[in-house]
């Protein structure tokens, strides 16, 4: 883990349109995060009320009745739901913080994750960064919590994946 | 129309249709907003009764259309699976329901007029006594006067479903409307209030979301501090500087 407290980049090109702000504290990030959660979920949900009814539409009821049973009766019932979500969420926070920088929560609160000199996420990064959202909440969120009391407002994710979270400025377009 | 609620008994003044009469000055609109707001309610129902009116008609036509489907002509098949049955039985229930409402509303009408009739019969003579009647002169006092009340919102309804009718059918409204798109989609500077009125609401709400957001930020940090100042004497070689170089 990194110890290093944080310096805005000089040297480093930022990305353009955007200026270094001050690190996220622990309230705002939890709120995007929930954000995240509650959007997450409404398009989960929302998924599959649209796939049910497609199928029912196109009366494939008994497809639909023939999956559920066949899923229902699988050892792997819980892995592959697992699966999915977890699929879901890989290619919602990725893409979001790839392609944007933020997430619609992070979005809603006006946070960024930058890499450490202020440079954009890679693809690489964004999902290694995910994969560390699950080391930070294993020991009770501790790794989530840990922005309370850092220096630098750093998770356990934003130092294994080398990323920090920025207020960005309210002048900047968002 | 004015002159019509004229001989109307209980205007708006009468203290028994007006018990908070005090809160009336402040929240009391002048002629001008309630004539606005009079225009927009007639816009309202004159247009909900026009579209109705529209739908029912099409409706109508839609079924007179339709060529009668006679016993020969369906092919009913019985030896369905029992999803499609399920399926069935509740179109079934659907298309049965309004029938079993209008019979159980016919049985109500019927059933309540005998169970009326019975108890005004016997209770006919209590009510017909010297006892009864300053009770009853009272009653019909009341009855009298919510009779006039009904018969003056009913007329006032009338009249408002003309008015609000003629309103959406003159051409005055389609052109008024049609004006204020055609403005709205060819003046730039239109357009650009209102996007920038809604975007700026939004925009300020939630500038002020996270302002309050960072403030709780910063406020959950200190307070996580104090408790360990208090609990954690700082080391010799920890100066201020570097305890408060944590909120940057």
């Amino acid at each position: 883990m990194e110890s290093t407290s944080f310096q805005p980049a000089q040297s480093r090109p930022l990305l353009p349109g955007i200026r270094l702000s001050r690190p996220a504290g622990f309230f705002s990030r939890l709120e995007a995060f929930i954000l995240d959660l509650v959007i997450l979920s409404v398009l989960q949900i929302g998924g599959a009320a649209f796939i049910r009814a497609f199928l029912r539409f196109f009366r494939l009821n008994s497809l639909l009745a023939d999956l559920q049973s066949t899923w229902q009766n699988s050892p792997y019932y819980f892995a592959i739901g697992a699966t999915v979500i977890t699929l879901i969420g890989i290619g919602y926070y990725t893409f979001f913080w790839t392609l944007l920088g933020f997430t619609p929560g992070k979005a809603v609160l006006g946070l960024k994750v930058v890499r450490r000199n202020g440079e954009k996420v890679s693809f690489g990064r964004s999902l290694l960064r995910f994969f560390a959202y699950w080391i930070s909440a294993l020991p009770l969120f501790l790794g989530f919590l840990w922005v309370l009391w850092d220096p630098n407002r750093r998770s356990w994710h934003d130092k294994i994946a080398g990323t920090q979270v920025l207020y960005i400025p309210k002048n900047l377009p968002r | 129309m004015q002159s019509q609620d004229d001989d109307f008994p209980y205007s708006s003044s009468d203290p028994s249709l007006s018990p908070v009469e005090e809160n009336a000055t402040n929240l009391s609109l002048n002629s001008q907003q309630l004539g606005d707001l009079k225009a927009s309610m007639r816009l309202v129902v004159g247009s909900s009764l026009n579209g109705w009116d529209a739908y029912i008609q099409r409706l109508r036509q839609l079924q007179t259309m339709q060529e009668p489907l006679g016993p020969g002509s369906m092919v009913l098949d019985d030896d369905e699976g029992y999803r499609q049955n399920f399926r069935h039985l509740l179109l079934g229930v659907l298309f049965e329901t309004p029938d079993f409402f209008q019979r159980l509303l016919v049985r109500a009408d019927k059933t309540s007029s005998k169970a009326f009739g019975l108890f005004s019969k016997v209770v006919s003579p209590f009510t017909n006594s010297w006892i009864f009647s300053p009770v009853r002169n009272r009653y019909d006092y009341t009855a009298a006067r919510g009779e006039k009340v009904i018969a003056h919102l009913v007329r006032k309804g009338r009249i408002e479903e003309q008015t609000s009718r003629l309103m959406t059918q003159q051409k005055a409204v389609d052109d008024l409307i049609n004006d204020f798109l055609e403005y709205v989609v060819l003046r730039t500077e239109a357009t650009q209030i209102i996007q920038e009125g809604g975007i700026g609401m939004a925009g300020g709400a939630i500038d002020e979301f996270r302002d309050q957001s960072a403030s709780v930020d910063t406020l959950l940090e200190q307070k996580l501090k104090s408790v360990f100042q208090k609990r954690t004497p700082p080391s010799p070689d920890q100066t201020p500087k570097n305890l408060s170089e944590g909120g940057k």
